[in-house]
């Protein structure tokens, strides 16, 4: 039977009951043969069981192996993070998979009520988080100081997480009047006093246009993460000013990368022939913003954020991650601390 | 309003353990949502889709219920602040 006459065939088998073990195993070892990247992909359509899709997840690990690590920029060398990270809002299944896979940096840890098993059981010390600070967003007040720190404490106390690498005000300063008034600085300087969050970044969201914002947070100095909307068709202007944040040795991490980049991206089937994705929106996404760099010749961004649904979709990203990072000229990790 | 937040909800019970997809879709919606919640808790009951503009004067807390159906899906606490916002203005 051709392989894409077993898929369909298991594809209708599995909506009945679900596939037997030795069934499972078939379409599975079929899929495995498309090699690194498109294991899932054979596995489309099929109606699998949760230790069938665990099973489904460990091969796609397999395949890819583990991402590179690379410094968070220079203000944060300290942290090799990898080129994609997890978030609090994937599917559950897929953060077993993502820290097989290495990655080690946690984006919007402080919504977790609880830690999911597969981070409660590591140590601490072994991955990085952020935590998304409500305060700044519209209608709320980025001067209400009790809030914003409350907001910190309270989640610690629910996850257990005991501290956050950054402190991330989201979603960010609506203008720099805001800006400079610098409430969340003062919350995030008394933590740090406490030892509950070792650094200060932002979301930011584009209510002030980009170019007329970042530069002004920059020159505060005060920021060493910054978290920005950035896809393929994103204007010069815009990526002028996060290349002049990743020059200034903020850590820079993508988001939005397919919300606002797979319309454009899927008109331009030259440019995704070019990145070998073709048919592949999500891959061809994340690997053009990871492997766009500054007039330096270095990456913008260092990683990214995606909201990652399903072992298909997780396959594509981390892909395109994986890619992407090479693309970008190579940052020599710093030499190990003695 | 009413109907975007009915819309969102259809999406976000479309999720299955398999798949998340659908209900990720709505995220996007729902973080811009947070961003367009006035210094009252509540938000115009008309808007613009593609520029958040108001189209009407009345205001709605309806997204709330969008905001905690997502937070129990996601066994999350990401639309709390917006949620307490509203609240505590003695509008949810």
């Amino acid at each position: 039977m051709q392989n894409s006459d077993l898929l369909q065939h298991m594809q209708a088998k599995s909506q009945e009951k679900p596939l037997s073990r030795r069934d499972f195993v078939q379409v599975l070892t079929t899929a495995v043969t498309a090699g690194p990247g498109l294991i899932a992909a054979g596995l489309a359509g099929l109606s699998l069981t949760r230790s069938q899709r665990a099973e489904a997840a460990e091969a796609v690990v397999a395949a890819i192996g583990k991402l590179p690590r690379r410094p968070f920029n220079t203000r944060l060398k300290h942290m090799q993070i990898t080129p994609m990270c997890i978030c609090q809002d994937w599917n559950p299944e897929l953060v077993g998979p993502g820290l097989a896979l290495g990655i080690n940096f946690v984006h919007k840890a402080g919504y977790y009520n609880q830690l999911p098993p597969e981070l409660a059981r590591l140590p601490r010390e072994s991955y990085f988080t952020d935590i998304t600070v409500d305060t700044t967003s519209p209608g709320h007040n980025p001067d209400d100081f009790d809030s914003a720190y409350n907001q910190v404490v309270q989640s610690l106390q629910n996850n257990g997480l005991k501290y956050y690498d950054i402190y991330r005000a989201h979603f960010g300063w609506h203008d720099p009047a805001s800006f400079h008034k610098g409430t969340s600085y003062k919350v995030f300087q008394r933590l740090k006093r406490e030892g509950k969050v070792r650094h200060f970044g932002v979301s930011q969201h584009p209510y002030t246009p980009y170019p007329n914002m970042i530069p002004i947070e920059v020159d505060a100095d005060i920021l060493e993460a910054m978290q920005v909307w950035f896809s393929y068709n994103t204007p010069q202007p815009i990526q002028d000013a996060f290349a002049g944040a990743s020059k200034n040795g903020i850590g820079m991490t993508a988001m939005k990368v397919f919300t606002n980049g797979h319309q454009p991206m899927s008109q331009n089937p030259q440019l995704m022939a070019q990145l070998n994705a073709t048919g592949k929106v999500g891959k061809a996404c994340i690997q053009y913003v990871l492997g766009t760099n500054r007039p330096d010749g270095k990456p913008i961004f260092q990683t990214c954020v995606s909201a990652l649904g399903n072992l298909q979709v997780f396959e594509e990203n981390i892909s395109g991650a994986t890619l992407g990072h090479k693309l970008a000229m190579d940052v020599t990790p710093e030499p190990a601390r003695a | 309003m009413n109907w975007l937040v009915e819309h969102l909800e259809y999406m976000v019970r479309l999720a299955t353990d398999a798949d998340y997809t659908p209900m990720q879709r709505a995220l996007h919606p729902a973080h811009i949502l947070v961003t367009l919640q006035g210094a009252d808790g509540s938000w115009p009951a008309r808007i613009n889709l593609m520029t958040g503009e108001a189209l009407a004067t009345e205001r709605t807390i309806t997204p709330v219920r969008l905001f905690r159906l997502l937070q129990q899906r996601l066994s999350s606490s990401e639309f709390s602040v917006a949620i307490t916002h509203a609240e505590s203005l003695g509008k949810g």
